[in-house]
């Protein structure tokens, strides 16, 4: 811009401009504004809010959708409802957990026989067993109710593996379950109580059982269920958070269950928390890569209602204003410095808040990728944190 | 007169006494609400919101003189509220024109200076909405570090150093060639 440098910003020329600036705006009408005032002043419902309306309405049919689900999540749960289709839900759960059960005992893979030659028992038996492709999501969703936390990704990525591992033994002993009356009675009462509390987790255990690192794995998911069960699938280090949230989404995701490509699902790194003040675990690590300036390790937390974004500088050199400017570009947001070494992200381009400090030598950042979290809070975890 | 309007508003609830206060301040309060959002709709909203919790919480302002300020911080707040609610980018295509013809007609001096007005107009509006709401009560309202401290309730300390970054911001915004390339910088 030419002439940018041709006066000097002094406090009278900020006035000026200021002055203009907002005299300039064209403001509505008085009146117009000021019934809408005295019509709430005086009581009146007030007018319909545009900027808060949509989130009204947002918040109402999120909340009515929440509220379908839980209860429908209930109902089903507590009444096992005797619909004409339970029979297609209830029954092949406990086969299935049986097969799995079994093929810990072998661990043994057994090319899949078709199921439903050995599973028949009765001519009744027949559809249900034929239909277990199909009634195999229905049992990872009964199984994730149970599970709680474990994701649907866990039951779907055991499915495959469920009739792979079928065997002539296993499939006899469907039916047996299945049938759940007349065969067998001296078998039936064993099947739930040992697939109860064991069993609704071996789908995880289970694809590990075939695996060297089933050990490790289920040690991580006992070390870790205080933390969340739920969440040891999505400690893998190595992957960006989002590009395990894309695969979370394809299906692919690494689970405790799963032996994985070469990577383990683990806890934090050792430099860093496995859990922030404020309910804040541990989610997975990023690297914040740009073109010429040093890559910068994240971390992910997440709690019920924000996800936070640690943020730590290997240079020790680099000046701490230096690893704003730098982290503002690779966050593609404004940050600026702050009073003693805090600095808070303006929320320019969006509206993000965030604080950098300096930690023997290193620059760290703490900034909320998702959620409202008052820059208080951010102050409250980062002193409990240090 | 303010004060007078102010305190028969608190002894009597006076509607009169509001309507005058409304008559005074609603122009600018509506334009810094408007500066930060840029959007007309929601920057009235933001206005009778804002006089509104005004009206409602006058007792508290202990110092009647600086109604206009509360009240601009007030509409400032909840504006950033608003911003933060919907984490909605600054569009700069509403801005008002620019109006250098006001400069354009007089001595040389005296259009360099309008040329410099604007340019800084552009700069503040470019600034973060933290930055402007301090650079408004401090250089529209003429509060001084210690008022600003107690009406955002922040420490004066940090109150000045925002300050000074603010036009540190200002300065920088005003050496790039593209105001609103430069946030990224």
């Amino acid at each position: 811009m030419s002439g940018k440098k041709d006066f000097k910003l002094t406090d009278d020329l900020i006035k000026e401009a200021l002055d203009l600036e907002l005299a300039s705006v064209d403001a509505p009408p008085s009146d117009q504004l000021w019934q809408a005032i005295e019509a709430r002043l005086e009581g009146a419902p007030a007018p319909s809010k545009r900027y808060a309306a949509t989130w009204n309405r947002i918040a109402a049919v999120a909340a009515v959708f929440f509220l379908l689900v839980i209860s429908t999540v209930i109902l089903s749960r507590s009444l096992q409802l005797p619909s004409p289709s339970s029979d297609l839900v209830i029954m092949p759960i406990e086969p299935f957990k049986e097969v799995v059960v079994l093929d810990v005992e072998d661990k043994t893979i057994v090319p899949q026989d078709e199921p439903a030659v050995f599973v028949q028992p009765e001519e009744t038996q027949k559809p249900v067993v034929t239909e277990e492709p199909e009634t195999a999501s229905e049992i990872g969703i009964a199984e994730e109710e149970e599970v709680a936390e474990e994701s649907v990704a866990i039951a779907e990525a055991d499915l495959p593996e469920a009739p792979e591992k079928t065997d002539k033994t296993e499939a006899t002993k469907k039916p047996d379950a299945a049938d759940s009356e007349t065969q067998q009675p001296a078998e039936k009462p064993e099947q739930p109580k040992e697939a109860e509390p064991e069993e609704l987790e071996q789908p995880v255990v289970v694809a590990e059982a075939d695996s060297p690192e089933k050990k490790e794995g289920s040690e991580t998911s006992e070390e870790s269920d205080q933390p969340e069960v739920g969440d040891d699938h999505l400690t893998d280090n190595d992957k960006p958070f989002d590009d395990r949230e894309k695969t979370k989404d394809a299906g692919e995701i690494l689970i405790a269950s799963e032996p994985g490509p070469g990577k383990r699902a683990e806890k934090a790194p050792p430099d860093w928390p496995t859990s922030l003040p404020g309910g804040y675990l541990y989610k997975g690590m990023v690297d914040l890569k740009s073109k010429s300036e040093p890559l910068y390790k994240a971390a992910v937390y997440r709690s019920e209602s924000a996800d936070l974004l640690l943020v730590k500088s290997e240079d020790q050199s680099e000046e701490l204003t230096v690893f704003v400017d730098r982290l503002s570009k690779k966050m593609q947001i404004l940050l600026t410095e702050d009073e003693e070494d805090l600095s808070t992200i303006c929320p320019d381009l969006k509206t993000c808040s965030g604080l950098a400090w300096e930690k023997n030598g290193r620059n760290q950042a703490l900034l909320v990728l998702f959620g409202s979290v008052e820059e208080e809070e951010l102050v409250d975890i980062l002193m409990k944190l240090e | 007169m303010e004060s007078e309007q102010i305190v028969r508003l608190v002894d009597k609830n006076d509607n009169e006494a509001r309507r005058a206060l409304f008559e005074a301040y609603y122009k600018r309060t509506y334009a810094v609400a408007y500066n930060i959002l840029r959007r007309r709709e929601n920057a009235e909203d933001i206005t009778q919101d804002a006089f509104i919790k005004a009206f409602q919480n006058i007792k508290q302002l202990q110092d009647k003189a600086k109604f206009g300020a509360w009240l601009a911080v007030i509409a400032s707040n909840l504006a950033r509220n608003y911003l933060k609610r919907e984490k909605r980018i600054l569009l700069t295509d509403e801005l008002p024109p620019p109006g250098v013809e006001r400069y354009s007609d007089d001595v040389e001096e005296e259009a360099l200076r309008g040329l410099a007005i604007e340019q800084v107009r552009d700069a503040i509006r470019s600034l973060p909405p933290e930055h402007y709401q301090l650079v408004v009560l401090q250089y529209y309202y003429d509060l001084k570090v210690d008022e600003i401290a107690a009406m955002l309730k922040l420490r004066p300390g940090t109150v000045k150093s925002r300050l000074f970054r603010a036009r540190n911001k200002l300065a920088s915004l005003l050496e790039l060639e593209d105001g609103s390339a430069c946030l990224l910088e």
